[in-house]
């Protein structure tokens, strides 16, 4: 293989590795916020650390 | 006014959603500027040919996934002495970020290696260390995951890191205490650079693009973090305009 190949093969990883994350950052999100108007529980505010 | 204020998660949440689209296009600037530099300007390797350029995101990616576990470990050490919330959480969001630069370190150090060494992996120091590193925030991920309850959940795993810390001054040391196929730092804070300019400035810039983007991910995915922990109180239920 030539050089370039092997390039190709670690920034096409990085790449797909980064549009993995984001791919699911977005997803966790959407779910959290779909179970959070789900629950009907409400629980006092806490405004400690 | 106490500086815990801003690590109540009440007062974090919106914070953090502000400097998320800052860092998110200072990646992106600087990722693009890193490329140009590190495939238009820096000029071939004369030992190593053109191969060598993968080192623009192996070495900011070898130095995040370091970075990111020491911050886990503070967040950790913060999490077992002061007990606070906001931690935890932290340390939840930074895992996954510092598992893939750990796990994109070992990739593109494997394809640098094959046509430089010709092997794509050998059982050196610095190579098998870095190995650790990744199962470390795999284990601590798996752990985190594994227990129920999400208050002991954080302690047990500020635990992990707080043991698991100590493998990084060996990665960083370990091309200087044994003897490695890896070679030493080519960049130090004591020593001149022993690349050129703009190989070494294409790799700073490319430095801070991984830097903002790891910044911006664990943001992110701190806010859903948030969101799931906080979801039956009041304001996040008033934030998302759900009927109380």
């Amino acid at each position: 293989m030539n050089h370039w190949t092997y390039i190709a093969m670690a920034y096409g990883f990085t790449a797909l590795c980064i549009a993995g994350e984001l791919v699911a950052l977005g997803r966790r999100r959407r779910l959290a916020i779909e179970r959070a108007r789900r629950e009907r529980d409400v629980e006092p505010d806490e405004e400690s650390a | 006014m106490s500086l815990f204020r801003f690590a109540a998660p009440q007062t974090f949440y919106p914070m953090a959603g502000r400097m998320v689209p800052w860092f998110a296009a200072a990646a992106v600037l600087l990722g693009a500027l890193g490329l140009v530099i590190g495939f238009g300007m820096a000029p071939t390797d004369f030992q190593q040919g053109e191969v060598y350029r993968v080192i623009f995101i192996h070495v900011p990616a070898a130095w995040m996934a370091m970075f990111i576990y020491v911050v886990m470990a503070v967040y950790g050490l913060l999490t077992i002495v002061w007990r606070t919330r906001l931690s935890g959480m932290m340390s939840r969001a930074l895992a996954p970020t510092g598992a893939l630069m750990a796990a994109i370190a070992l990739w593109t150090g494997a394809v640098w290696g094959k046509p430089t060494w010709g092997a794509y992996w050998v059982w050196d120091a610095r190579l098998t260390s870095t190995l650790i590193l990744l199962f470390l925030y795999l284990g601590y991920m798996a752990l985190i995951a594994a227990i129920e309850d999400p208050q002991r959940g954080d302690r047990a795993g500020a635990l992990l890191l707080l043991v698991g810390v100590v493998n990084v001054p060996i990665i960083y040391f370990s091309v200087r205490w044994w003897n490695t196929l890896h070679q030493g730092a080519s960049v130090s804070l004591t020593a001149a650079p022993k690349m050129a300019a703009t190989m070494l400035t294409g790799m700073l810039v490319m430095t801070f693009a991984f830097w903002a983007y790891s910044i911006a991910a664990a943001l992110h995915r701190v806010r859903s973090i948030i969101i799931e922990r906080e979801r039956h109180t009041r304001w996040v239920r008033l934030m998302l305009g759900v009927p109380q």
